[in-house]
């Protein structure tokens, strides 16, 4: 075989290899237009659908037992669920409620997820008085507001906060 | 108010009460943000068409998405890894059509991660993205080694983008990307006519050169050490070689549009959720900077309301100042109580964004897992070509020079990669 044949061949051989790439890649790029033309056509026809979301959450429902009440879980842009429990000494409200899914408000497609806890802490009122709390008759005018605060307070977490500021309110003034 | 009859008469208590609360405001002043509508950048266009030879061909790689491999460190940074995937291969979709804009590039693509056969090659690592921010390193090389750039881009979100009105930015960190290019453009238009077309002829023969070394690398001169290339002598254009170098590098580039197609595919597939996810995060952030702000006020001017009201109260006799050290205690009180209560809405948008980024990573992860596969299945199925045009070409260099081909295992680039 001749330098030229060889070339030839090798040539048809390279032809058929492009060949075989290039209606490869034709029909990969047919796939990706029609995709693309899919997902315009479906665009253009739910996009009001897409629109009409009305951010509700799969609002979660987080059950206490009986010692710590039941709380639902929020629905909508920014709701936020509310527990309410039942303690064995006072009425108390859980305050980690759900929170609703925003997402939904713009695509419509995605719910919050709801219900995050609610009422789990609930049992321990806000009205309840820790027991190391004295019973206040010697409150000065400081730590009676520190201390209607505290019971006042739904959020079992900020309420600590206020006795704890209570206490070393009242340890200052001894 | 019991502040509205108090005596301005009650001296040094009040003087000591009014510094501390204008302390306080002062701090929380500090961290005010203010947001304005923003300055857009606009990318240089083209006034005069630029020679051919001149016109430089851009590559940009997929950006690395930065993710750290410890979940903890992911989520204590708010990283969610299959939208940081998403954004590596949208944010290069971006960039490449800001450039394309301008008219001052040849060719501009968008490439597998490892690729780095343009003329110009981009390169970014994403640090930070919210939504509120956007933190990219940008490095740029170009084929002969040399840097163009190499900086950190940060920018704010034009929420403009984030707003349904007639008239907005196409994506609300336009900014960056505008300004990347006019900084690529200064760094180009720093290079000699010559240079330019050198860089031009440089990819061509690294192509070359990998593909079949033993026929392309004496026209290279490397510097391994420098990491440069530089042009030792240039081909003859009738070189049968050459010639059919010139074909497969026509389908090493149909390959690389068609990836191109998929990427630009993907942005528009996650185009809304994308952009609601940022503007959900970014109104997320912002309520819980605002949160925070006002949570470190109010926590301050409790603590020194009440402080200055009971330093005030002990050094006072006369019953007014007694009166306003009371008021500045009790109003210490409720301030302080206001910013406990600012400490739980903080929390809660802690969860809203945590809710946020965990609700778009599931939305986004199919066409991430889609994305990822097509690109393999694709330059797995091109790979088998590249393997076979290798051979033929090594056929094609012994049959006209009658030399063994004998370099030509020292390099077997993947397909995409070269």
């Amino acid at each position: 075989m001749t330098t030229e044949d060889k070339r030839a061949e090798i040539d048809r051989r390279f032809d058929e290899t492009f060949a075989v790439f290039d209606a490869r890649m034709r029909k990969e790029q047919e796939t990706i237009s029609q995709e693309r033309a899919g997902r315009e056509g479906s665009a253009g026809g739910s996009g009001a659908e897409g629109e009409s979301g009305d951010g509700t959450g799969s609002s979660g429902a987080a059950n206490g037992d009986g010692t710590n009440g039941d709380g639902a879980g929020g629905q909508g842009t920014e709701g936020a669920g509310e527990g309410t429990g039942t303690g064995d000494d006072a009425s108390g409200t859980g305050s980690e409620g759900g929170q609703g899914g925003d997402v939904a408000a713009g695509s419509g497609t995605q719910g919050g997820g709801g219900g995050v806890g609610g009422g789990a802490k609930g049992g321990s009122g806000p009205r309840d008085v820790p027991a190391d709390i004295p019973d206040g008759r010697d409150d000065d005018i400081v730590a009676r507001q520190l201390r209607e605060a505290a019971m006042k307070e739904m959020d079992p977490e900020l309420r600590e906060r206020l006795w704890e500021e209570y206490r070393k309110y009242k340890q200052s003034t001894q | 108010m019991t502040s509205s009859i108090i005596p301005v008469g009650s001296g040094s208590v009040w003087r000591s009460c009014c510094a501390v609360l204008a302390l306080v405001f002062g701090a929380a002043g500090c961290v005010v943000q203010d947001e304005r509508p923003m300055a857009p950048v606009v990318a240089q266009k083209a006034t005069a068409e630029i020679p051919q030879a001149e016109l430089l061909d851009v590559g940009i790689r997929m950006f690395d998405p930065n993710i750290p491999p410890d979940p903890v460190e992911q989520e204590k940074r708010g990283i969610y890894p299959d939208v940081r995937k998403a954004e590596s291969r949208y944010m290069p979709v971006l960039l490449r059509d800001t450039l394309e804009s301008t008219g001052q590039w040849g060719q501009v693509r968008v490439l597998p991660a490892e690729n780095s056969s343009s003329d110009v090659n981009i390169g970014a690592r994403i640090i930070d993205s919210d939504g509120s921010v956007l933190k990219l390193a940008v490095t740029v090389t170009d084929a002969t080694g040399r840097t163009w750039l190499r900086k950190d881009y940060e920018g704010q979100a034009d929420t403009r983008a984030y707003k349904d009105i007639p008239v907005r930015p196409r994506d609300p960190f336009d900014n960056v990307y505008a300004t990347i290019a006019n900084d690529l453009l200064a760094a180009r238009n720093e290079l000699t006519r010559e240079q330019r077309v050198q860089v031009h002829q440089v990819a061509n023969l690294r192509f070359a050169s990998e593909l079949a070394p033993y026929a392309f690398q004496a026209y290279l001169a490397h510097d391994p050490k420098r990491g440069t290339y530089a042009i030792a002598r240039l081909p003859a254009d009738d070189d049968p070689v050459v010639q059919r170098m010139d074909r497969v590098h026509e389908r090493d580039y149909a390959l690389i549009d068609t990836l191109n197609e998929h990427y630009t595919n993907f942005g528009e597939t996650i185009d809304d959720a994308y952009v609601n996810w940022r503007k959900y995060s970014h109104e997320e952030l912002a309520a819980e900077a605002e949160a925070k702000r006002k949570a470190l006020a109010r926590g301050l001017l409790g603590a020194a309301a009440i402080i200055g009201g009971v330093v005030a109260g002990q050094n006072t006799n006369s019953s007014a100042g007694s009166a306003a050290a009371t008021a500045a205690v009790i109003g210490g009180i409720y301030a302080f109580k206001s910013g406990l209560d600012m400490r739980s809405e903080i929390k809660m948008h802690g969860e809203s964004l945590k809710q946020l980024g965990s609700s778009f990573q599931n939305e986004v992860q199919p066409s991430v897992v889609d994305i990822e596969g097509r690109t393999l299945e694709l330059k797995g199925s091109a790979e088998q070509q590249y393997t076979e045009w290798r051979r033929l070409l090594r056929e094609l260099y012994e049959n006209e020079t009658g030399l063994p081909a004998t370099t030509a295992v020292t390099t077997q680039p993947a397909a995409g990669k070269r």
